[in-house]
C-alpha cells in the first residue's frame, strides 16, 4: 500500500510545484461560470417567467458554481496519462514491476485532484452552513461525492484503454470535454433538455457526477432518493469495474511496447 | 577555401535553473518562492578544427559536451566569445550554413515516429532543396551502405534502435553536408552496429572529405574514430591533442594499485593523483620515476602492483582528477 | 517557407491521418457532436425566450456556427503545432526544427494539419448554408463573410501562438493554453449579454468579438471600410509582434537533455 501512497504524494507534490497550472485552472473554471451566468442572466431578464423547472436565477448560479467546481475533480487528464505511457512504451514498467495499473492510476488520480476535492468539500460545507442543512444530509452528500470519485475513475480508466488502440489521444481531449459538458449538465441542468431526451440521459454516469451531484448538494432530492442514488452509484461502479477488467485483458494483447 | 572550418574563441555559456527543496514542507515553501541559480556549462573554450578532420569531444556526463555541440550547431547562443563554423556564426542560422551541416543528436530523434523513414527523408529533400535525381541517387547510396534499404517503408516505431540510428544518420547526410555533428551517436548500440557505424563514418570522411565532430564518452568510439581528442571537463577544455599523444602523455605516468588493511591511504608526493577504487584498494598515478614507497606509510599496506595504462584508465584519471 | 515544403507537410499530415484511423474517425464523430451540443444548447436557451436581448434564434445559430467554423479552421491549420510546442520546449525537442534551412516560425506553425477537422468545417458550413437559405445574400457579402472567417482564423492563431510561446519563459504553462479557447467560447455568445467594459476590451484591445462578429457584419453588409482596414492593420502588427517574440523565445530556448 505504501508504494501507492507514494504515487499519491508524488502526484500531489507535482501539482503543487506546477502552481501556475493549478491557479490558471481555477481562474478558467471561474471564467466558465461567469460566461454561463451572463447567458442565464440575459435569458432570465428577457423571459417573462421567474423560475424555470424549479430553478430561480439564484439557484441557477449556485448550480453552475457547483457543477464547474466538481468538473475540476472529474478531469480527463487521467485518460491521457495511460495513453501517453502506451505511446512512449513507458507502460512496460507496469508489466514488469509488481504494481497494479488500476491502483496506481487511482492514487495518481487522487493526488492530481486532491486540492480540487478539498475545494469542493469546502464549498459544500459553506453552502450547507449558509442554507441550514443538517449534518446527516451533509454526510450523505459527501458519501455521494466520494462514490462519484470512484465512478469517475472507472469511467476514465475505461476511456484510457482507448490508448491501446488509438495512437494519438490528444485530439479526443476537447471532444470528451464537450460530451461531458452536455451529459453532465455544465451549461444547464439535464432537466432543461426536452423531456423525452432528459428522461433517457438523466441517470447517465456523466449526469450522476455533474448535474445530479449539484442537485444533491442543493437539497433538490429527499434523503431516500439520495440513498437510492448512492446504491445506484455502487452498482454502476461494480459494473464498470467488470467491464474495465474484460476490456483491459483484451487491450493488453494489442500492446507492443516500443521499437522492435 | 580556408583550411580551418570551425573556430571557437573564449566561448562561454551558462544555464539558469531552479533549486527545489525536498519533502512536503519544501514543496509548499517552493510554492511561494523559488530560488534561481546559474550554472556555467561552457567556460572560455578555445579551439579550431580543420577541414576533413575527425574530432572527438570527450567528457564525463555533464561536462558540457552536448552544450558545446549545440553552440556549434546554432541551437544555443553563446554569451561571450566568438564561434565561426564554415565562415558563418552558427546562431545567425544562415540558410547556407544550415545546408552545410548535418546533425545527429543521440538522445533525440528527427524521424517522424508513426511514419516510415522515407516520409521524413522526402520532407528533408524539400527542406534542403535537393533535386529529385540527386536525392534518389544519394538515398540509394546511403541505404545500401548502411544495409537498411528494405526498412525504408517500415514505420519508425517498428524499427530496432540500431536501424533507427542508421536512419538518423541518413537524415543527417542526405544533403551531403560539409560538417557532420554527432552527439553521442552510438548511445545504446550493440557492438556490431557500433563497428558498422565506425566503418561507415570513416568512409564518409575519406571519400566525401566530411569534417566530423562527435561527442562521446565511449572508449570504443574514440579508439575507432577519433584522430584528435578534445577533453572537456566542467565546461573547460583540459586537453586538445591527438589520440596517440594523449596516450603517450598519460603513459608517461606510472599507475599503481595499492591495497591496504582498511586504513585510509595517505601519501605526499608532488604530481601524484590518488583514486580510491574499492574499499581497500587505491589507484595512484605518478609522473616521478622515484619509487612511491618512499612517500607512503607502508605499515598498513598489504600489496602494491604496478600496471600498464589502458585508454580507459587514462580517461578515468582525467575525469576523476580534481 | 517554400510552397513545396508546405506541400510535403500536408502530405505527411494526410499519411498520419490515414495511420491514426481510429483517432481520425473518433475525432470526426465527436467534432460533429461538439457542434451539435452548441446547437442543442442554443435550442434550450431559446425554449425559455424568443429573443436574448436583440438576438433571435437564427442570429444566435449563425453566430455559433461562424465561431465553430473559425475554431475548426484554426484547429485544421495550427492546433497540432500548438499542442506540441509547450512539451517540445521543455523536452528540448525543438532542436531539429531550428537547424533546418527554412523559416522556423512558419515551419513550426504549419508543421501539421489536423485533417479530421475538415469534416467539422464541412458540417458547420452545411448548417450555415441552411441558416443562410432564408436570407437574401449577395455574392459579395458571402465573399466578405469568407474573408472575415480567414481573418478570424488568423487572429485565433496569433493569440494562441503568443500564449504557447510563453512556455519559452514559463515552466509548465499548460493551463494558459486554454485561455484563448475559453475567451473564444465567451465571444461565441451574443455580445449584448456582457457588460460594456468587457465588450470594449474584447473589441478594441483584444478583438475577439470582432473576429467572430466581423464575418457576420460583413454578411449583413454592415461593415465599414475604416473598420476593416483597422482590423487588418491590427492583425499585421500582431503578426509582426508575434514573429519577433518567436525569435526572442528561440534565444531563450535552452534545450534540455
Amino acid at each position: 500500500m505504501k508504494k501507492y501512497f507514494l504515487t499519491f504524494m508524488n502526484r500531489l507534490m507535482t501539482t503543487i510545484v506546477y502552481r501556475f497550472d493549478f491557479v490558471c485552472g481555477l481562474a478558467l473554471t471561474a471564467f466558465n461560470v461567469m460566461i454561463s451566468v451572463f447567458v442565464w442572466n440575459a435569458i432570465y431578464k428577457t423571459s417573462t417567467i421567474d423560475s424555470f423547472r424549479g430553478y430561480s436565477f439564484k439557484d441557477m448560479v449556485v448550480y453552475l458554481v457547483l457543477t464547474n467546481i466538481s468538473s475540476m475533480v472529474f478531469s480527463f487528464d487521467i485518460c491521457f496519462r495511460i495513453g501517453n505511457m502506451i505511446r512512449t512504451g513507458q507502460f512496460s514498467t507496469y508489466l514488469f514491476r509488481p504494481i497494479n495499473v488500476l491502483y496506481d492510476s487511482f492514487f495518481d488520480y487522487l493526488g492530481r485532484c486532491f486540492i480540487s476535492i478539498l475545494i469542493f468539500i469546502g464549498t459544500v460545507f459553506i453552502y450547507d452552513l449558509y442554507s441550514g442543512i443538517g449534518i446527516f444530509d451533509f454526510l450523505l452528500t459527501l458519501s455521494y461525492f466520494f462514490l462519484c470519485i470512484f465512478l469517475w475513475f472507472q469511467i476514465a480508466s475505461i476511456i484510457s484503454l482507448l490508448g491501446f488502440r488509438v495512437i494519438q489521444m490528444w485530439p479526443l481531449k476537447p471532444i470528451l470535454r464537450g460530451v461531458y459538458m452536455l451529459f453532465a449538465g455544465m451549461y444547464f441542468p439535464i432537466s432543461f433538455l426536452p423531456s423525452g431526451f432528459s428522461r433517457i440521459i438523466a441517470y447517465n454516469p456523466f449526469g450522476m457526477i455533474g448535474c445530479n451531484l449539484s442537485e444533491v448538494v442543493m437539497g433538490k432530492y429527499i434523503q431516500s432518493k439520495v440513498l437510492t442514488l448512492n446504491i445506484y452509484l455502487v452498482l454502476c461502479i461494480i459494473v464498470l469495474n467488470l467491464i474495465y477488467r474484460v476490456l483491459y485483458k483484451k487491450a493488453l494483447k494489442l500492446y507492443e511496447g516500443m521499437g522492435a | 577555401m580556408s583550411k580551418c572550418i570551425i573556430e571557437c574563441k573564449n566561448v562561454c555559456f551558462s544555464y539558469t535553473y531552479f533549486e527545489k527543496q525536498g519533502g512536503m514542507c519544501g514543496t509548499i515553501k517552493d510554492f511561494f518562492g523559488r530560488q534561481k541559480k546559474k550554472i556555467t556549462a561552457i567556460n572560455n573554450v578555445d579551439f579550431m578544427v580543420d577541414r576533413g578532420e575527425i574530432v572527438c569531444i570527450l567528457g564525463a556526463n555533464g561536462a558540457g559536451k552536448t552544450t558545446l555541440m549545440k553552440l556549434l550547431i546554432g541551437i544555443l547562443s553563446n554569451e561571450k566569445g566568438d564561434i565561426h563554423c564554415n565562415g558563418y556564426k552558427p546562431y545567425s542560422k544562415d540558410k547556407e550554413y544550415l545546408k552545410s551541416i548535418g546533425v545527429v543528436l543521440g538522445q533525440k530523434s528527427q524521424l517522424i515516429w508513426d511514419l516510415p523513414p522515407i516520409d521524413t527523408l522526402k520532407m528533408l529533400k524539400e527542406i534542403y532543396e535537393i533535386p529529385k535525381e540527386d536525392f534518389e541517387k544519394r538515398l540509394n547510396e546511403l541505404v545500401n551502405s548502411l544495409k537498411v534499404s528494405e526498412k525504408l517503408c517500415v514505420p519508425v516505431r517498428k524499427l530496432s534502435l540500431g536501424e533507427r540510428v542508421k536512419f538518423e544518420l541518413i537524415c543527417a547526410l542526405i544533403h551531403k553536408p560539409e560538417i557532420l555533428f554527432l552527439d553521442e551517436p552510438t548511445l545504446g548500440l550493440d557492438i556490431v552496429s557500433q563497428k558498422f557505424m565506425y566503418e561507415f563514418l570513416q568512409k564518409i570522411n575519406r571519400v566525401e572529405k566530411t569534417t566530423i565532430l562527435f561527442s562521446s564518452h565511449y572508449i570504443q568510439d574514440i579508439e575507432n574514430l577519433a584522430k584528435r581528442v578534445i577533453v572537456i571537463k566542467k565546461g573547460s577544455i583540459i586537453s586538445d591533442t591527438s589520440l596517440s599523444e594523449l596516450k603517450s602523455q598519460y603513459t608517461d605516468k606510472t599507475s599503481y594499485i595499492v591495497e591496504t588493511d582498511g586504513t585510509e591511504l595517505s601519501m605526499s608526493m608532488d604530481g601524484a593523483s590518488l583514486i580510491k577504487d574499492e574499499t581497500n584498494k587505491y589507484r595512484i598515478f605518478v609522473t616521478d620515476k622515484e619509487p612511491i614507497v618512499n612517500f607512503m606509510n607502508l605499515k598498513n599496506v598489504i600489496s602494491i602492483h604496478k600496471e600498464e595504462m589502458e585508454l580507459e584508465d587514462i580517461l578515468v584519471s582525467i575525469f576523476c582528477k580534481e | 517557407m517554400r510552397f513545396s515544403v508546405f506541400k510535403e507537410l500536408v502530405k505527411q499530415s494526410f499519411r498520419e491521418f490515414l495511420i491514426y484511423r481510429t483517432t481520425a474517425i473518433l475525432t470526426v464523430v465527436f467534432s460533429i457532436m461538439f457542434y451539435l451540443i452548441e446547437v442543442i444548447t442554443g435550442i434550450v436557451y431559446f425554449s425559455f425566450t424568443d429573443r436574448i436581448f436583440d438576438w433571435t434564434r437564427r442570429d444566435y445559430m449563425i453566430l455559433i456556427t461562424t465561431a465553430n467554423i473559425i475554431q475548426m479552421g484554426y484547429q485544421f491549420f495550427f492546433v497540432a503545432s500548438h499542442e506540441g510546442l509547450e512539451e517540445a520546449v521543455i523536452e528540448g525537442d525543438l532542436d531539429y526544427s531550428l537547424i533546418r534551412p527554412v523559416n522556423s516560425f512558419w515551419f513550426y506553425a504549419f508543421n501539421r494539419l489536423d485533417i479530421p477537422s475538415v469534416i467539422g468545417i464541412i458540417v458547420s458550413v452545411i448548417f450555415q448554408c441552411y441558416f443562410f437559405s432564408s436570407m437574401k445574400l449577395s455574392f459579395f457579402n458571402v465573399m466578405m463573410y469568407s474573408f472575415g472567417i480567414i481573418l478570424g482564423i488568423w487572429f485565433l492563431f496569433l493569440v494562441n501562438q503568443n500564449i504557447v510561446m510563453l512556455s519559452f519563459w514559463l515552466e509548465k504553462s499548460g493551463k494558459l493554453i486554454g485561455i484563448p479557447e475559453y475567451i473564444f467560447e465567451m465571444v461565441s455568445r451574443p455580445q449584448s449579454i456582457y457588460p460594456n467594459k468587457m465588450v470594449l476590451i474584447l473589441t478594441y484591445i483584444l478583438p475577439f468579438f470582432v473576429s467572430v462578429n466581423y464575418p457576420i457584419d460583413a454578411l449583413h453588409g454592415k461593415f465599414s471600410l475604416s473598420g476593416t482596414v483597422m482590423y487588418i492593420l491590427y492583425l499585421l502588427v500582431l503578426t509582426f509582434i508575434t514573429y519577433n517574440i518567436w525569435n526572442k523565445g528561440l534565444q531563450k530556448y535552452a534545450s534540455s537533455n
